[in-house]
């Protein structure tokens, strides 16, 4: 007996929920979730950034009131998150970058028992990814909260 | 525009953006332990500070070319989203209309006070 051909290819019913989970989610995929939020948050902050800028074409008062109203404690705790989704950000970016120019990918081999996993094979780098925006985010901390 | 050359695109200023905005965030963010080893500025957001720097002509120019790229980067990066959530032919123009116009609009918002403030 054939079996039937699907008309049209399946749809992603899931949207944003399927960032979160849909199935046996690797690292990769968790570190390409981040990669979004971490953009969009970055993204709103500079729509925001440009405007808070923008006040310094009024003179020192106008500056100097926006400034003032941005020390607030919530909006200084906002900049550090941008702060450390930006480190995380980039060098997942980097490593997208490789990854979309053909490197960090592994070689093509024939599919034969055991498989080999092209991106668990390099998954040494995204673990490198973590621990240096971890790092980043913890100097970033220092320099912000506690010196 | 091609969706191949906006990918391009999408890469090549996300290594710019990698090292600009780096610098950006170490020297006017990081502004507590860089100047302890005598790099990145020490009060970055003191009016006086920024007065300098915004009637240096090579800051100017920077500022300008920094925000086209971040906001070419961000707003392709949007896209991307909301073609992925709202996918389908009907959007995809008022999607499109969207991130141009909002970018554009902050464009000549972000480059008209740099120059008018480098002017001043």
């Amino acid at each position: 007996m054939a079996i039937p051909l699907k008309a049209r290819p399946v749809q992603n019913d899931l949207g944003i929920v399927g960032w979160g989970w849909a199935g046996r989610y690797g690292l990769e995929r968790y570190l390409y979730t981040l990669h979004r939020l971490t953009g969009l948050g970055v993204l709103f902050y500079l729509v925001l950034h440009i405007f808070a800028t923008s006040t310094r074409i009024f003179g020192e008062p106008a500056w100097k009131a926006t400034m003032g109203f941005l020390h607030h404690p919530a909006f200084r705790f906002g900049e550090y998150l941008v702060f450390a989704g930006f480190v995380f950000h980039a060098l997942n970016g980097v490593r997208l970058i490789f990854q979309e120019l053909g490197y960090l990918l592994g070689k093509p081999t024939p599919p034969v028992f055991p498989y080999s996993y092209g991106l668990r094979d390099f998954r040494p780098v995204a673990f490198l990814v973590v621990v240096l925006a971890v790092v980043g985010a913890f100097v970033a901390f220092c320099d912000m909260f506690l010196v | 525009m091609k969706e191949g050359l906006g990918w391009f695109f999408q890469l090549f200023t996300g290594l710019f953006l990698v090292a600009l905005l780096g610098v950006h965030m170490l020297g006017m963010h990081m502004d507590t332990l860089l100047p302890r080893f005598g790099m990145g500025y020490k009060d970055p957001l003191v009016f006086q500070e920024v007065l300098k720097r915004g009637h240096a002509p090579l800051f100017v120019a920077f500022y300008v070319v920094f925000l086209g790229l971040a906001l070419y980067h961000g707003f392709y990066g949007l896209r991307a989203v909301l073609m992925e959530v709202w996918a389908s032919s009907r959007t995809l123009s008022s999607i499109n209309m969207l991130v141009w116009s909002l970018g554009l609009f902050l464009f000549f918002l972000g480059t008209a006070v740099s120059v008018g403030f480098f002017l001043v």
